[in-house]
């Protein structure tokens, strides 16, 4: 009995670990933080500000036109490793390096460029700013980088439609545990099953699929929704559209 | 090494390992969450009105929630009109075949089927995306067509079989040729 409430907290607590850490690294770099910065003009006053750009997440769709520029700080800086060095090292030797190549470095470090299809000016780039070579190789923090954004999309979906779907069994179902137990009889023990329904967890299921206030909703629901249908398809309506479907039956045949 | 990079190191082997069991875990519960979705889906019996509109505010909220991804984000913006459009194609085919309903049906297989196809192409896109193809809109404009006759299939059904259980009460309903 135990071992299955221990058992059921920790994959839960590691479900909803997961659902967040999922949920937070994709927001990171992909939202920023917008920053209003200290541009002020007098009137009639005209000012030129050039800014020199690069794009962080290299498996993103090129801009649209209708899409909107703005301009942000990013926490990609303090996050992505390896990132500040390219760019300190570019805006200390501007015109040693080409943007092209500092754009190529910036994008080996999502982790999904391999070092040896760099060319070498780009090596070059990377192993003068990190002072390694390869330097993401085997690095925990851009693999798990790597990890979120393959995988944090599908555990988010996954994880989420389970919820869902188990909420929605107990809301909805007549006899909620039966349906339950069946979806998950191939991967749990027919002992553990019994355990379960007996657990504070089946008694909590049935008493909400019991509960009198929800019956009440369901029950109220479905009387609204059938007045309203049946308003709808009111007498001469419905022999109108009886008579449609015939006619386009025999059309069609 | 600095103290940040340190912590940020021990952080991410947790966040590795994390990330890992959810993975197994997301792997391991999207078969019963399928179980409970096909059935809820298509049994008849109990409150119908009330299970498919929660029904079909998952399916909505799924669909929209997962399309809506970063990684997807070279489909454009007529995700929202396809859905809509296959909403109302998916409310008015059952209401104008209502000949085809049948009431004495326990479950509904033809929701039950479309509730498959959207589950297959969901795992499907997923499983592109995991492997890293970049781009797939054929298959999310699919998902979302599916999506939308869904959620307005099962709508329509039960709008139908109403107004059919109305017909079939009257007692004029008999004569009409």
């Amino acid at each position: 009995m135990w071992i299955a409430i221990s058992a059921i907290t920790f994959f839960g607590v590691i479900a909803i670990i997961s659902l967040v850490v999922s949920w937070g690294v994709l927001a990171k770099p992909m939202q920023y933080k917008k920053v209003v910065p200290d541009i002020r003009l007098n009137p009639g006053e005209r000012k030129v500000f050039e800014f020199e750009s690069f794009c962080l997440d290299h498996h993103r769709g090129g801009p649209r036109s209708a899409d909107a520029y703005s301009l942000m700080s990013t926490p990609a800086i303090k996050l992505r490793p390896y990132l500040r060095d390219i760019f300190d090292e570019y805006l200390s030797h501007p015109s040693r390096w080409k943007q092209g190549d500092v754009q190529q470095a910036v994008w080996y470090t999502e982790g999904n460029s391999r070092w040896d299809s760099l060319t070498p000016e780009q090596r070059m780039l990377i192993k003068t700013a990190t002072g390694k070579e390869d330097p993401v190789a085997g690095h925990p923090v851009i693999f798990l980088s790597r990890m979120a954004s393959g995988f944090g999309v599908v555990v988010r979906t996954n994880l989420t439609l389970a919820l869902l779907a188990f909420c929605l069994v107990v809301l909805t179902m007549t006899s909620p545990w039966a349906v339950i137990e069946r979806g998950i009889s191939w991967m749990v023990s027919p002992r553990l099953l019994q355990k379960l329904a007996q657990s504070r967890l089946g008694q909590t299921v049935n008493t909400v699929a019991e509960n009198k206030e929800l019956n009440r909703v369901r029950i109220h629901l479905d009387v609204l929704f059938t007045n309203l249908v049946f308003r709808i398809f009111s007498r001469k309506r419905s022999w109108g559209l009886l008579k449609f479907t015939n006619i386009f039956f025999r059309i069609s045949e | 090494m600095g103290f940040a990079e340190v912590y940020k190191y021990i952080l991410s082997y947790f966040g590795i390992g994390f990330l890992g069991i959810g993975i197994l875990l997301s792997i391991g519960l999207i078969i019963p969450a399928c179980y409970w979705l096909f059935t809820s889906v298509s049994i008849n019996k109990g409150a119908v009105v009330f299970r498919r509109i929660l029904l079909m505010l998952v399916i909505m909220y799924i669909s929209f929630s997962y399309v809506r991804a970063p990684s997807f984000y070279e489909i454009g913006g007529w995700w929202k009109t396809t859905f809509w459009t296959a909403v109302v194609v998916g409310f008015l085919v059952p209401v104008f075949r209502i000949d085809i309903i049948r009431l004495d049906r326990k479950q509904d297989r033809a929701i039950a089927v479309i509730s498959g196809l959207w589950w297959i192409l969901l795992i499907f896109s997923e499983a592109l995306l995991v492997s890293g193809v970049p781009y797939q809109a054929f298959i999310l404009y699919l998902f979302i067509a599916v999506a939308g006759i869904l959620c307005g299939g099962m709508i329509g059904t039960t709008v139908a079989q109403t107004a059919k259980r109305k017909m079939s009460e009257s007692p004029e309903a008999t004569t009409i040729k």
